[in-house]
């Protein structure tokens, strides 16, 4: 074989050994790239949904059942997507059973008050739905 | 194939059929086959500058080829003759047994003078020289004409002459020795590569899985804004039920009590009976280690804070 004809060869062999390598690298980059794109999107992915069930509609209206099943409320309506409630004439032990209940829970409140007289209180929540 | 002996050394006359089994050291005059000639009347004066013409005079006119150039003057008219010596030697590794072998090749053009008659070569092809430029006849002379060996007992070497070795020529073993690296590098990068592309199709089918299992939108955009919509409100409702818990923290004394409590996530307002005056700055203080207290008044025995959450 001339030289000439090896050269060219070798060119060759030389050009098929760069796009492998070329291809090699963009695969290995695209991969490390994308693996760490993907763990974070599984990692945010958990987070939301761990965050939607929180603050999922049917949970706030359970909890909102609950409490009224303790206690009547002297005050319920819903103004503009927020539902007011309000428990009259709670003993210390009553105010504590519900604001711990309420501090538990994962109801979206907009305004918590808890007014007190004469030995007792009352509590008044805004809640979002 | 014809030989002689010039002193110590063999002189050969080949064409593309010959073959030479001897060993040792010779010379080649190589027939008209493996090289091409013309001539030309050209308007230069020197050899020297009808051979920078040469490459443009041969132009259209050869293979493709890495060409050299001879070119000396007969009468008015210059001879140029082109050959690819790479190609030469890969025609006369068939024909000798070691390249090594070869001390010299010449050209039929260079080391015979023109002749009349017709010169046979062997029992199927001749010589004969038309114009002064020698050409290989592949039949025999017509009438019985001299014959190439007398040709070569008589022949006096011109200064014309290409040395040629085995250096100018690989052969396969080495072909495939210089090839192994790349072909093994080669084949790493691509082994690597398959196992990435696997992997970047596993990660793919990740990801969709991914996005159908927790019904994501289908932008990262999108998912970034209801992210951070839940997370905004996870931190106002944190930060509503952290001052709960730390408003029912204080730490009271007999007959104090918190009157009342408003909170949303802005700010917040409590009102505290306290038993004696002094008291204010430790219930002030208490709230200033976690918030900032940005009202404070006292009427009577009722402290009112309004603090910015």
């Amino acid at each position: 074989m001339t030289k000439n004809n090896f050269l060219i060869i070798l060119a060759f062999a030389l050009l098929i050994v760069i796009i492998s390598f070329i291809l090699d690298f963009r695969a290995k980059k695209y991969y490390s790239i994308h693996s760490i794109k993907v763990m974070q999107l599984e990692t945010q992915a958990k987070e939301l949904n761990s965050l939607k069930r929180m603050f999922q509609r049917g949970k706030t209206k359970s909890i909102i059942r609950y409490l009224k099943s303790l206690r009547p409320p002297s005050k319920d309506y819903k103004r503009g997507g927020v539902w007011i409630l309000e428990f009259s004439n709670l003993d210390q032990n009553a105010l504590r059973l519900f604001t711990r209940k309420i501090l538990n829970s994962s109801l979206k409140l907009k305004n918590f008050r808890i007014m007190r007289e004469k030995g007792s209180a009352s509590l008044h929540l805004e809640i979002n739905i | 194939m014809k030989n002689i002996f010039d002193k110590n050394r063999e002189i050969y006359f080949v064409t593309k059929h010959s073959k030479i089994d001897k060993r040792g050291k010779f010379t080649l005059i190589l027939s008209p086959e493996f090289y091409w000639v013309k001539r030309e009347n050209l308007p230069v004066k020197r050899v020297y500058e009808a051979k920078k013409l040469a490459p443009s005079i041969f132009d259209g006119f050869l293979p493709n080829g890495n060409y050299s150039y001879i070119v000396y003057k007969d009468k008015e008219a210059y001879i140029l003759i082109a050959y690819d010596k790479e190609q030469i030697l890969e025609d006369l590794s068939k024909i000798v047994e070691d390249i090594e072998d070869i001390e010299e090749v010449r050209f039929t053009q260079t080391e015979f003078e023109p002749k009349e008659d017709c010169v046979e070569v062997d029992n199927q092809s001749s010589l004969v020289w038309i114009d002064g430029v020698a050409v290989f006849v592949p039949r025999l002379c017509a009438d019985e004409g001299r014959n190439i060996l007398d040709l070569l007992k008589e022949v006096k070497l011109s200064k014309y002459k290409v040395k040629i070795s085995q250096k100018d020529l690989i052969d396969a073993k080495s072909l495939v020795l210089y090839l192994l690296p790349f072909i093994l590098l080669s084949l790493s990068f691509l082994i690597e590569y398959a196992i990435y592309k696997k992997s970047i199709f596993s990660l793919e089918s990740k990801r969709e899985d991914i996005i159908r299992r927790y019904h994501l939108p289908p932008t990262s955009i999108q998912l970034n804004s209801i992210k951070n919509s839940l997370l905004n409100t996870y931190k106002k409702q944190k930060k509503i039920r952290d001052f709960i818990d730390f408003a029912s923290g204080i730490d009271t004394k007999k007959g104090e009590f918190i009157k009342s409590l408003a909170v949303d996530f802005k700010e917040a307002f409590i009102s505290i009976k306290i038993s004696s005056p002094v008291r204010k700055n430790f219930i002030k203080k208490y709230f200033g280690k976690k918030y900032k207290v940005k009202r404070e008044s006292l009427k009577g025995d009722i402290l009112n804070l309004e603090i910015v959450l």
